[in-house]
């Protein structure tokens, strides 16, 4: 026979009040929703929206245009804010080698070719949102583990020394602005 | 597939992809260009510290990558322990085509820009690496936590340099016969000397070291009289322990004013503490008091390892 407990247990529901709504508009005119919480994951975009003095009343009527981002990248951002806007602050990383562990949510979410996760990282170095570029970083870094120096210069797309001196005598050689 | 091109990123995303990769990724990686390896350090590699032991070891906060050196192959296999446990917890495979090693030790403290902080020359490092070694480290760093010089076919004339430009923070081990000629001008903290009878009366009396063993010495009982008569009076504030012993050391005559030998054999005591990472004893030593309340104890008889050698301990209670 089970025996009721003294104290009882209160499911506590979150509590998620009405969001705040924001319209973003990529480089290539798609529109994105994206709530007041996950925008502020993106020290650039809000920003932009405290200095534009956009408030809950007006936001929707005044979206915002990110010339650098496009449709693509835009909505994987926009799912990684959503994803992430309720999570806790992160201590600093003081000894950086693999700290933490990348959730499989977001590797899923980073599984995308070199080209994008190349576009991705310069969006959100742009969008300064630093858990994404700390996961991107993470995955792109991840390609090093076990290869050998010459296969690293593969993955990075890395010219090699003389490369580098032919394309600077090339730089050098080539008559400057005066002609 | 397409590559993805490092270097076309921002230099704070760069930064953020070197940081989580360890030291043998980095140094992998820094073998791909010079462009690349001038890179490296923005993952705070400064941080990190490089030590030789047999290994060329990298320590970073939590764990140290063990560099076992191979002269054959083009690649290096690398133990990675957690600090403060030899267990491996990890293999890593460095690459690096050079049958030069010291070149690599070069390598890392120019791409990491960190420093070198103990150097056990052993049976792997002769001279001529030990001052390529040093002659690199002297024009970056002033210091050097930890030395071990085992016998080379060293130049006294370099070595006194070396002493002279490069501070020994912490321990100074010379394994090698050094000739009485030999001009010392250092003070670490703790100092081990096998063939000590170049260390003189004025090396003794100009020590701050917190611990001192001198093997082989050309001191006398005159000397150590000197020397701890100006104990009592309160000098060598630093002194945790001492150990002499060589042959013109003697049982005759006085130490202190205590007749020679000085043994405790009524109520003989054992004290010990750990000193500058090694367990240091005074078993058996007569207990003295300075003016100031400070005790020591000390022990000097005959020499177990050498019969005409005798030996004195001497142990101040911290």
């Amino acid at each position: 026979m089970s025996v009721e407990p003294e104290v009882p247990i209160v499911q506590v529901e979150e509590v998620r009040e009405n969001p705040v709504l924001y319209k973003i508009i990529s480089s290539d005119n798609h529109v994105f929703t994206i709530s007041e919480h996950a925008v502020k994951l993106s020290k650039t975009l809000w920003d932009l929206i405290t200095n534009l003095g956009l408030t809950a009343e007006n936001a929707l009527d005044n979206p915002i245009p990110v010339e650098n981002v496009n449709g693509k990248n835009m909505e994987t951002i926009v799912q990684f804010c959503e994803r992430h806007k309720y999570d806790e602050e992160e201590p600093e990383y003081t000894n950086y080698i693999r700290e933490f562990v990348l959730p499989e949510w977001d590797r899923q979410l980073l599984s995308i070719d070199n080209e994008e996760l190349f576009q991705l990282i310069l969006a959100t170095n742009y969008l300064d949102i630093q858990k994404l570029m700390d996961y991107c970083c993470r995955v792109i870094g991840d390609m090093a583990k076990d290869k050998t120096p010459e296969e690293l210069r593969i993955i990075y797309g890395i010219p090699t020394d003389a490369e580098d001196d032919a394309l600077e005598r090339s730089a050098s050689d080539s008559p400057g602005p005066s002609g | 597939m397409i590559p993805l091109k490092l270097l076309g990123l921002p230099i704070l995303a760069i930064a953020e992809i070197l940081k989580p990769m360890d030291p043998i990724e980095l140094l992998n990686l820094s073998q791909t260009s010079r462009k690349v390896s001038r890179l490296i350090f923005l993952a705070n590699t400064h941080r990190w510290e490089v030590s030789f032991d047999k290994y060329i070891i990298i320590h970073t906060k939590s764990y140290s990558y063990k560099i076992i050196i191979t002269q054959t192959a083009k690649w290096m296999s690398v133990m990675m322990t957690k600090n403060g446990n030899s267990e491996a917890k990890g293999w890593r495979t460095l690459y690096w085509k050079s049958r030069d090693w010291i070149s690599l030790i070069l390598h890392i403290i120019r791409v990491f820009k960190c420093p070198i902080t103990k150097i056990r020359t052993g049976y792997s490092m002769n001279f001529q690496d030990f001052h390529r070694v040093m002659e690199f480290i002297m024009v970056r760093q002033s210091e050097i936590k930890l030395l071990e010089l085992t016998p080379l076919e060293l130049e006294e004339k370099v070595l006194e340099r070396i002493f002279k430009k490069i501070r020994i923070t912490d321990t100074l081990i010379v394994l090698h016969k050094l000739s009485p000629k030999f001009c010392y001008q250092n003070n670490p903290k703790h100092i081990y000397i096998k063939h000590s009878s170049w260390f003189g009366i004025r090396n003794l009396l100009d020590s701050t070291c917190a611990s001192m063993e001198l093997s082989w010495s050309s001191l006398t009982n005159r000397h150590l009289n000197m020397f701890l008569k100006k104990w009592m009076a309160g000098k060598y504030p630093n002194l945790h322990y001492l150990k002499i012993s060589g042959e013109k050391l003697n049982l005759k005559g006085k130490i202190l004013g205590m007749e020679l030998p000085i043994e405790e054999i009524e109520d003989p005591w054992v004290v010990e503490d750990t000193i500058g990472g090694t367990v240091r004893i005074c078993d058996g030593g007569v207990k003295i008091q300075r003016p100031d309340g400070v005790r020591a104890y000390i022990h000097m008889d005959k020499s177990e390892a050498f019969p005409f050698h005798v030996k004195l301990t001497f142990f101040v209670w911290k």
